[in-house]
């Protein structure tokens, strides 16, 4: 009779001991699968376009690595290129950060080494869906150290591989700093705090070298060296500083700052730049704080209370005293793009470069929810939990959580930095929540089925007569320990903790959707090629630029010199392979003031300026036949306002009729006069837009173009694109010289 | 006065404690610190007098001298703190070696 029923707890238990030998295998399964999601989720541009560098720095990032790849890492290291800010060229060596050059080079000459001919473009199109994979296990180990547990480490891997922000800058094609060093972020932080946690000297060397690869990726290192001294210094105010926080922090420093000045855009900023002043501090501070607590321990307690009051008022007065002849005089200084992120107001009244850059204005609560979407609710719950159980690295994730948010606040670019964070604190959230549902449902059944074993025990008991006292003792202390066990876990009703885990899945399942609507509709965008929908749901491809770059490379003669705004620099020096005056590096803001001057004066003025610059073509980008919003007279007002802070005579409220922003016939004068207006609209007032509306009606101002034909003297336009959106005009020879006579004379 | 007399008492007592270690390796450890630190002043008060003209190499001194000092503080920690008494005291040896190795290599190559 006793053989008939299966013992419920027996089944499940050896279901459960099943399932804890498969989970390194899932694990491992898991992670793989979570890759190749972070890969194909990526690739939709190179589905529907083609597999081509996307937007406009990746363009400069790819012609380097070429350099890189063809010349050799000497010929890179010390190239000084001619084709780019014209008269005055740009040492690439030492401004831009080589670990995103060198990563693809280095996965370009593996490949070559193995036998897979792999064309550098494809590497470079590539390599940021490849490293979301690496980012993803570097998220589930960073997780897994904090908490010791893998449950929270496979929920942080999976939302990191589809987060929308995290894949806005990481999609193929996207060729930029970003792709790389999110992987190289999250790795330093694993690496600190398995150094934290182990004390050893090994993983504190790993760290600095892994963050000697982040400071060779990307600029937002500095983030990086301040979290962990502020890390550091927070420990020591909690009381909960030990000796192997000591030992992960002086190593890390040292090696860090080290390894730091190797990079040549670094270089000295290690030691002069405000923005790793904290490092230094804290370094010492770590320093005198060891001292004393060993001193502690050698005088009373009275002794070591009038010393402490002592030194430390003289330390407090010496280091203020430091500190403020240091940002007073000049000795160290921050950088305009960190003033911006201290205090949000300053690239507006001070640096309009910095503050017209779409990427640097302040984040909509819309963003975070696009970017981030069911993320920014778990993460609260995240953060609560590293308060109610904090290990030393659950402290980090709350305070890596908090402070990212706030750059998330200032720039719209700084959400990138925050995404980890969200997705770490999101995952332990959802892995804690999940656990003590599935903990509840768990003790309900197990209550049913404990039910009815006693009902089984209790008829043993009455059939078998021999070992009564002893069974007695077993149900009893069996009883306990259940009773027990109910005690430790907070037991929900089932009914809730089921609804509860539908609501969960539900909505992670929304956020899988909305990550892969949102990367699919608005994230793969290459921008240089675009495409749209005729009326009868016929798709077409709108290829302007490219077409504009091939007719410049076919069309004119290799030494001749671009002018454009800064924007497109990078797409022509690496698309048509012809010389510009500025591009996207933006390193001299005189320079783009003189060519924001060029567009704004008059047509002879700025002839004047373009021949003086050695412009022999001028590259205008308009919208208006197109309905392309992102067009040049669109940036027409930055480039007022940038001329203006070094030009004063260029008066922004000029170009403005009665505050508004025209270019019909109400336009002002300044305006209709100005080279960027007569250069975008010239001959646009015989373009027809369909019936109803008038000749020459621009349609992303919406309005008709001032309708007096624009002739230009010192301009001739050599070529427009189909839909007019890149328009180039070749800057005359002076007026009165002839060219046959020059060359007879010689 | 008092102070100063109670400075030289607490000096004395904290050196007649120090006297009773014993082990070899630790005092020569502790001697080595002592160098490094003594290292870095000599460099910090040798580039207020003469000209920091070469600063790269400066700053390579700098660290180094602070970086040998943080890696030795490190490995005596591992070798005396009671947080480390299962640890093998073998491999903290190995990290050090280790570690200088690199950190010597790193700046022997910023110093020129």
């Amino acid at each position: 009779m006793e053989k008939q029923k299966i013992c419920p707890k027996q089944a499940y238990g050896g279901l459960k001991s099943f399932a804890i030998s498969m989970k390194p295998s899932l694990q491992i399964m898991i992670l793989l699968l979570v890759w190749l999601l972070g890969f194909f989720i990526r690739i939709f541009s190179v589905i529907r376009f083609e597999s081509i560098i996307h937007e406009y720095d990746p363009w400069f990032n790819y012609r380097v690595t070429k350099v890189l790849v063809e010349h050799g890492p000497y010929k890179f290291w010390n190239w000084y290129d001619h084709e780019s800010w014209h008269p005055l060229g740009r040492p690439v060596g030492p401004t831009v950060y080589p670990g995103l050059m060198a990563t693809a080079g280095l996965f370009h000459w593996c490949a070559h080494a193995i036998g897979f001919p792999v064309d550098i473009r494809n590497v470079c199109v590539f390599i940021a869906p490849i490293f979301s994979g690496f980012c993803a296990a570097a998220t589930y180990l960073f997780t897994k150290e904090c908490t010791h547990r893998e449950g929270p480490g496979l929920f942080a891997a999976i939302f990191i591989a589809i987060v929308p922000s995290y894949i806005s800058r990481s999609v193929a094609g996207s060729y930029d700093n970003e792709g790389v060093s999110i992987f190289a972020l999250v790795l330093v932080f694993y690496l600190w705090i398995k150094s934290v946690n182990t004390g050893s000297i090994l993983w504190s060397m790993a760290c600095s070298l892994s963050y000697f690869y982040m400071v060779a990726a990307w600029g937002g290192y500095s983030f990086i060296i301040n979290i962990i001294p502020i890390y550091v210094l927070g420990l020591i105010f909690i009381k909960k500083f030990n000796m192997r926080v000591y030992i992960a922090y002086s190593v890390f420093y040292v090696m860090g700052s080290l390894l730091a000045m190797q990079i040549q855009f670094v270089n000295l900023a290690v030691v002069k730049s405000s923005e790793h002043l904290a490092s230094h501090g804290v370094f010492f501070i770590v320093q005198g704080y060891v001292l004393v607590q060993w001193f502690k321990a050698k005088l009373t307690q009275e002794q070591f209370e009038k010393y402490s009051k002592l030194i430390l008022t003289y330390s407090t007065i010496g280091f203020a005293m430091v500190f403020a002849y240091a940002s007073l005089t000049g000795v160290t200084r921050w950088s305009g793009r960190s003033m911006t992120l201290l205090d949000p107001s300053y690239a507006k009244k001070y640096i309009p470069i910095i503050a017209s850059v779409s990427e640097h204005q302040p984040s909509s609560w819309a963003t975070f929810y696009t970017d981030v979407n069911v993320l920014v609710i778990f993460m609260p719950v995240g953060l609560y939990f590293c308060y109610i159980k904090p290990t030393y690295g659950m402290l980090f994730c709350a305070l890596y959580g908090i402070l990212s948010v706030y750059f998330a606040c200032v720039m719209v670019r700084l959400m990138l930095v925050f995404a980890p964070a969200c997705c770490v604190l999101a995952g332990i959230g959802t892995s804690e929540v999940i656990t003590r549902l599935i903990k509840s449902i768990k003790q309900a059944f197990i209550e049913e089925v404990q039910s009815e074993e006693q009902q089984i025990e209790e008829e043993k008991q009455e059939k078998i007569t021999e070992n009564d006292q002893k069974k007695e003792s077993k149900k009893g202390s069996n009883q306990q320990k259940n009773s027990q066990s109910a005690k430790s876990i907070s037991k929900y009703p089932f009914i809730a903790s089921t609804v509860l885990l539908v609501v969960v899945a539900y909505s992670l399942c929304t956020y899988v959707f909305h990550s892969t609507y949102i990367s699919a509709e608005a994230y793969s965008s290459p921008s240089i090629i675009m495409s749209a929908r005729r009326e009868n749901g016929e798709k077409f491809l709108i290829d302007d630029y490219r077409e504009a770059y091939d007719w410049i490379r076919q069309n004119t003669d290799p030494a001749d010199k671009i002018m454009s705004w800064w924007d497109y620099g990078y797409q022509i020096t690496g698309m048509a392979n012809r010389t510009v005056l500025a591009d996207g590096n933006t390193w001299n803001n005189t320079h783009i003031a003189t060519i924001g001057k060029a567009f704004a004066s008059t047509e002879e003025e700025g002839y004047k300026i373009a021949r003086h610059l050695d412009a022999d073509y001028v590259l205008i980008i308009f919208g208006g036949l197109s309905f392309y919003s992102g067009d040049d007279v669109s940036k027409f007002i930055w480039m007022i306002k940038i001329a203006q802070g070094v030009y004063p005579e260029i008066v922004e409220s000029n170009y403005f009729s009665n505050g508004q922003y025209r270019i019909d016939n109400q336009a002002s004068d300044t305006m209709k006069k100005s080279l960027m207006f007569r250069l975008a609209y010239h001959r646009f007032n015989e373009v027809s837009m369909g019936f109803q509306h008038p000749r020459g009606f621009d349609t992303v101002r919406n309005m008709a173009v001032d309708s007096t034909p624009i002739k230009l003297k010192y301009f001739t336009e050599v070529y427009t694109t189909e839909r007019w959106m890149l328009r180039i005009y070749k800057v005359n020879e002076d007026p009165n010289r002839d060219d046959k006579l020059e060359r007879s004379i010689l | 006065m008092e102070t100063l007399t109670e400075f030289k008492d607490i000096i004395n007592k904290v050196r007649k404690e120090y006297n009773q270690e014993k082990n070899p390796r630790i005092i020569l450890i502790d001697k080595f610190i002592v160098f490094c630190v003594f290292i870095l002043i000599a460099c910090i008060g040798y580039s207020f007098i003469m000209p920091r003209a070469p600063l790269n190499s400066l700053l390579a001194a700098v660290f180094l001298a602070m970086g040998e000092g943080s890696l030795a503080m490190s490995l005596r920690l591992r070798l005396t703190e009671d947080e480390f008494k299962g640890e093998c005291k073998t491999k903290a040896f190995v990290h050090f070696v280790l570690a200088s190795i690199l950190m010597c290599t790193v700046a022997l190559y910023y110093m020129p």
